[in-house]
Formats: C-alpha cells, structure tokens, sequence
C-alpha cells in the first residue's frame, strides 16, 4: 500500500521535487561564489560573512517552499476526487493519513540530501579565510528540520476540509488588516509583532526558520 | 528641536597657559553661548500665531530641557531616559563630566507629533553630542590621546556592553591581521597593538607583517595615477623598509588600527568596571601618549592585569554563529510530529 501511495505522490509532485531537489543542490555553490573571486589569502573574514548573509534568507525561502510543494501535492488529487479514493480503501483515516505523510517525507529526502551534498561540495571547492568555519552539515540539518516542519504544518492545513484551510487563512488576514487599521487611526497598538516574535523565538513553532542560515561562518 | 552643547569651542581670547584657564574660557564661552541661545534662539521654537511661546523648564541633574506645556510631560520622560543612559555608564562622573547645563528645547514642531521614542532617541543624541563636545574640550590640551579616548567614549556611550564586547568578539575572531589572530590565540602584547595602544615611535611596524604592510600599500594605492617613490620597491621587490618608509609619508591612507573604535571602548569599559567610581577624573588627572598606561591608573591595575581581563570579557561575549542547539532541533521536531498529529485527526467526510 505504501508503495502504491508513494508512486502516486512522486507521480504528482516528481517534477516540482526534482526542481527544488537542484535548487537544494546549487544554492551553497552560488553562496561561496564571492569566496572565489577575492585573493583568499588577504580576503577579510568580516567581508566575506556579508556574502554569506546575502543569501542566507534564500534557505528559509527553499525550505518553506519545498515543504509547500510536497504537502499541497500530496492532497491535490484527493481534493479533485471529493476523497472517494479514501473512502473506498480498507484503511482507518489516521493510517491513510499518516501513508500520504510519510510518502511525502521520502520525497523530501531528495531535496535534504542534495543540499547538504551542495554544501560540502561547496565548502570544500572554497579557501575559508582564518576565523571562519564551514558549518555544511548544521546547516543541512537545519534545512531538513525546516522542510519537516513546514510540510507538517502544510500538510495538516491540507489534510482538512477547505473551510478549515480558510478559516486559518482569515485568521491571518484579519490580523493584518487589524494592524493595518490600527496603523491609519494613528495607533501605536502592534499586534503583529509580538505575535510574529512568540512564533519565530524558542519555544515558537517556526524558530526553526530564524537565527543563522550560513555555510560559513565564525 | 534644538540641541545645545555648551561648553563646544574656544574662541581666540589668547592662549591659556594652563589646564584650569582652558576650562575657565570653555566655561565662560559656554555660559555666553547659552544666553544667546535662550535670548534669541528659543523664541523661535514655537512661531506661529499664538505669539511668544511659553516654556515649562524640566531639569534632572544637569540636564534642563525647555518644552512647551504640551510636551512637558514627554520632555520629563525624555529627560529621565537620557539621563538614566550617561549615568549608567558614567555613574558618579556623570557631574565630572557634565559640569555644565546642557538645554535642549523641545520645538512644536509639525502637527504631526513625532512618537516618544523618536523623541527620547533625538534627545539622547543631543546629549551624547554635548557629552562628547564636552568631553574634547577637555581632552584637547592632551591631543595626543584625544582621539583615542573621544572615539572610545562615544563608542562606550551608544551601545551596549554586550553588544560591543560581541562585536569586538567577532572582530577577533575574523580579522585578517596575525596580531589580531594572535591575539584571539591569548597573546597579550599582540592584544596591546592590535588595539592600537602600543606606544613605540613607530607603531606601525608592530600593528602589521611585512607582508601585511606590503598589502595594505597596495590596497591603498593601486589606483593612484602617479605611483609614490618607493612603491614599486614595497610592492614589486618587496623591500619591508620601503613599506614602512610609505606608512610614514602617508599615514592618513595607510596607518589603520587592526581593531576598531568599538575594541577601544571596550577596553575602557574594562578599565572603568575594574577602577570603579571617580573614573573620569582620574582620567583626566592623566597624561602622555601611553594610552595603556593612563588606562591601567583608570583602572588601579598593571596594565598586564588589565589586557587579560578585556581579553577574558571579550572572549566570554556571546559571538552569533551558525549552530542548531539541541534544544531547537527538538523543538522544531516535536512541533512538527504536532502538526502531523493533527493531520491525522482530520475528518474522511467532507462538508466542503
């Protein structure tokens, strides 16, 4: 059965996985490209970090939308189908659901491996100035973490009827707008950002996504 | 909003003789600039319509801040977090080093009211803006050391012990010169001219390699048109005496200091922590270009014992890399089985 499962879903989403799969892969090549282009021998470490730091938001970005791709796909075609495909199978729901999840973990394990490859192959093609470290594996780990976490929630969010989805996305929403209102009245009331420092700051669901996304730092 | 420092220049009133006459005309060009300023600057503040405008007078140890009825209350804040700010780093000294009023005038301004924090940051410039007028004056008859010890105090005054001790962490941990790296490996004299502080006729040659000067030549003047004399012979023969004589005739391209103002002041701090209250006077009672040796008095401390405590905070700074805590692995991980969890509590029957 989950063989079945798992063929379906690379069938759905295979194009999508291979895609972000090479972005995964050449994303560390294309963080250490300025590494080459100054003399290393003279090149300052604080100059380089900057470089870094140019592309550090790119992984977050990567490992969001790669979940994104994964959850969506996995429940595309039951959406389509009116879950008849489900109904229809010997199975309790929590185990169909829980196939779907974990198929879609596998695929994600293309993408993870190809970009903690990318950063060691990147780490050792660069001269790393003294004082500076390649973290090539943290930020592996750091990616694949991001990725579980992201397809978790997205798939949850998929899994449920479209009126769950769209409730959480109105919850949203109207936060915003409520900001936004409270902004134009000339109010210094801020709901967004203490929301948004809870969620992305220990023990935060999305923590994972802050901090330091670099391949070299100190 | 205007800010007045007093006590900011000297006039040509003839050259005092000595310390205490320096201070007498500071003192008395800053009393004169401060009446001039109240008796025709400050009416100006709130035109409009009303006519003169009336000023309520906040006054919190030496600062005074003149704001507009209105504004009297944000002035009082204001003045509070300012002051809270220079007394926090200067403690008892803040009257040493503030002897004189410094007013600020809060103006009406636009309709639109700039928000207290906006307001607090604009005073709290101005203030440090006096504390550094202030405090120049009174360093400039010992301009051998000005510089230093003016870049280092402002640099004490904005930001935080943490965030500069973490800073100069980083600094020692990334830059590029062997007696910084040196340095970060414990050795003290390579701390003593990586922070510039080294008091040798010429410095230079101690800050930097051979080979490090070589670059720093012709870092600094590759793109000139005409090559000085003696470039060629630094650069092409590699003639260390050739490279030394260049950082003498241009020091003002050449002649950096491996670490920054922010690792002086981080020395000072180490000096003020250690030497406690009645710092600044003691600084002041100091003279000479031995930077080190002045800063060990500020400290009551040989100046060994001195650079292996700023080395030891410094290294105990809390420095940004890129690692994944335990903690936060298995936090993403557990929100995540959540997540996955909730999913499977999803309904097979669809009411969409």
């Amino acid at each position: 059965m989950f063989r079945q499962i798992l063929y379906t879903q690379w069938r759905w989403s295979g194009t999508g996985i291979v895609a972000v799969s090479i972005a995964a892969f050449v994303l560390p090549i294309l963080t250490v490209q300025e590494a080459g282009v100054t003399d290393p021998t003279w090149l300052d470490a604080r100059q380089l970090l900057p470089a870094i730091e140019y592309w550090s938001w790119v992984y977050p970005v990567l490992a969001l939308g790669t979940g994104l791709l994964a959850a969506t796909t996995a429940w595309t075609h039951d959406h389509r189908g009116h879950h008849v495909y489900a109904l229809s199978l010997p199975l309790p729901r929590w185990q169909y659901v829980l196939l779907r999840y974990s198929a879609g973990l596998v695929l994600l394990v293309v993408p993870v491996v190809l970009l903690w490859l990318g950063a060691m192959l990147a780490a050792t093609m660069t001269v790393i100035p003294p004082g500076l470290h390649a973290y090539p594996h943290a930020l592996a780990l750091r990616f694949a973490l991001a990725v579980l976490l992201a397809y978790s929630l997205l798939f949850a969010i998929s899994s449920a009827t479209t009126r769950t989805a769209g409730y959480v996305i109105t919850v949203v929403v109207v936060l915003f707008v409520l900001q936004l209102l409270f902004r134009l009245a000339g109010s210094t009331t801020d709901l967004v950002s203490p929301l948004f420092d809870r969620l992305m700051t220990l023990p935060g669901p999305f923590q994972i996504f802050g901090g330091r996304w670099m391949l070299i730092d100190v | 909003m205007l800010a007045v420092a007093s006590g900011g220049r000297l006039a040509a009133q003839g050259t005092p003789e000595s310390t205490a006459e320096y201070r007498q005309v500071v003192d008395r060009l800053a009393e004169r600039w401060r009446r001039l300023v109240q008796a025709e600057s400050l009416p100006q503040i709130g035109s409009g319509s009303e006519g003169l405008p009336r000023f309520d007078t906040v006054r919190l140890g030496t600062l005074t801040l003149l704001a507009p009825p209105p504004r009297a209350e944000l002035a009082h804040a204001v003045a509070r977090a300012a002051w809270d700010s220079i007394t926090r780093d200067f403690g008892s000294d803040t009257v040493v080093l503030l002897p004189q009023t410094v007013t600020i005038g809060f103006g009406r301004g636009s309709r639109r009211v700039a928000s207290p924090e906006y307001q607090e940051a604009s005073v709290l410039a101005s203030v440090l803006a006096a504390v550094r007028s202030a405090e120049a004056t009174r360093l400039r008859p010992d301009s051998a050391v000005a510089d230093w010890f003016s870049s280092s105090l402002l640099a004490m005054l904005f930001a935080s012990d943490s965030v500069q001790r973490s800073v100069t962490h980083m600094e020692l941990a990334t830059k590029p010169w062997a007696v910084v790296r040196a340095c970060y490996d414990g050795d003290l004299d390579a701390c003593r001219r990586a922070l510039a502080i080294a008091t040798t006729p010429d410095s230079v040659a101690f800050r930097f390699t051979p080979a490090e000067r070589r670059h720093l030549v012709e870092q600094a003047m590759q793109n000139w048109r005409e090559r000085p004399p003696g470039m060629a012979r630094c650069i092409d023969a590699a003639v260390d005496s050739a490279c030394i004589d260049l950082f003498r005739r241009f020091p003002q391209y050449l002649n950096q200091e491996p670490l920054s103002a922010v690792a002086r002041a981080t020395l000072l701090r180490t000096a003020v922590a250690l030497g406690g209250a009645g710092w600044y006077a003691r600084l002041l009672s100091t003279s000479g270009p031995d930077y080190l040796a002045r800063l060990s008095i500020v400290a009551g401390t040989p100046p060994e014992t001195l650079l292996a405590e700023w080395r030891a905070r410094i290294m105990s700074a809390k420095l940004q890399r890129m690692t994944l805590s335990r903690l936060s692995g298995w936090v993403a991980f557990l929100w995540a089985a959540i997540f996955a969890v909730a999913a499977t509590r999803s309904s097979r029957w669809r009411r969409d």
